[in-house]
């Protein structure tokens, strides 16, 4: 009798184990998941900052409308002159800005960016900011425009 | 034959015992997790609240004078000019996120800090200001 109770009590240690084992695995496929999840919510966030960012680049002369004769009056940043074309003395301008200047004003304080505009064979034409180092998180936006009459790419890249 | 039983009975008591203290474990292991998902849940719903606000905020800017958009909100908001960021708040649950013309997004006396309620909000252009107002 004493035996059959000494396999019982054995039992429930194995039996303990392997549902402790279990729920363990089961915690750390939750953390990793639940940490996934939220890096790609941050991706996410990035991504639509990005987005409003290149939005508010390519559809906007800025204010005020004529900064680039002006640097001083610069209150909101835009390069274009109409919808998606690209204005050569504004994009001339904005890549020499100070680069804080730029993070302060597309409100991208929180990422680095680095921006470059591409002729239509990718073939760049002009770029600012800090090139985005291989080990980091990046997001690139692309948006097609014209510049000097011919399609061009505008990327910009935010990384952290 | 006593005395075996009440071995049997302690080994019994014993298992018994250690569910029992796993099942409160994983109780309280279900409650912190529940807790987690919900407020998860809830700065979803904010999050996406705060970018169409700001979307339609940045829309409003880009469009220009004939821009006139309506969005719904089932939370209050608040726009903070100088922090260049939109505030979404519901119970202890705060959700920012930024706006790119900070210092041309105001209410309709002209503030860049103010408040809107939960329920029908309006987005648009005049000037070189995007002016927001409750409907």
């Amino acid at each position: 009798m004493t035996k059959r109770g000494q396999i019982a009590i054995m039992d429930l240690f194995l039996a303990v184990a392997i549902f402790t084992i279990i729920i363990v695995i089961v915690g750390i496929v939750w953390n990793t998941q639940t940490k996934r999840f939220e890096g790609s919510i941050a991706q996410n966030n990035m991504q639509i900052k990005a987005f409003q960012a290149t939005d508010l680049l390519v559809k906007n002369a800025g204010v005020k409308t004529e900064w680039e004769e002006n640097l001083t009056v610069l209150e909101i940043l835009g390069l274009s002159t109409n919808d998606r074309t690209i204005s050569e003395a504004k994009v001339s301008n904005f890549t020499s800005l100070n680069y804080d200047l730029v993070r302060q004003l597309l409100n991208i304080q929180d990422y680095e960016f680095y921006f470059r505009l591409l002729d239509d064979e990718g073939v760049l034409i002009m770029s600012s900011g800090k090139t985005p180092i291989a080990t980091t998180v990046s997001i690139a936006v692309r948006r097609f425009v014209h510049y000097k009459n011919n399609p061009a790419i505008l990327e910009l890249t935010l990384w952290v | 034959m006593k005395a075996v039983k009440a071995q049997a009975s302690i080994e019994i008591l014993f298992g018994i015992g250690m569910i029992g203290l796993i099942f409160i474990a994983l109780i309280f292991a279900y409650f912190d997790r529940k807790s987690a998902l919900d407020n998860l849940d809830i700065d979803l719903k904010l999050m996406d609240t705060c970018f169409s606000i700001s979307n339609a905020i940045n829309s409003a800017f880009i469009n220009g004078e004939q821009t006139n958009i309506t969005i719904g909100s089932n939370f209050d908001i608040t726009i903070n000019g100088p922090y260049k960021t939109v505030l979404v708040v519901e119970g202890d649950e705060i959700v920012n996120c930024n706006i790119l013309v900070y210092n041309n997004t105001i209410n309709l006396a002209g503030a860049n800090y103010f408040t809107l309620s939960k329920g029908t909000i309006k987005v648009l252009k005049s000037g070189d200001f995007v002016v927001l107002q409750n409907i």
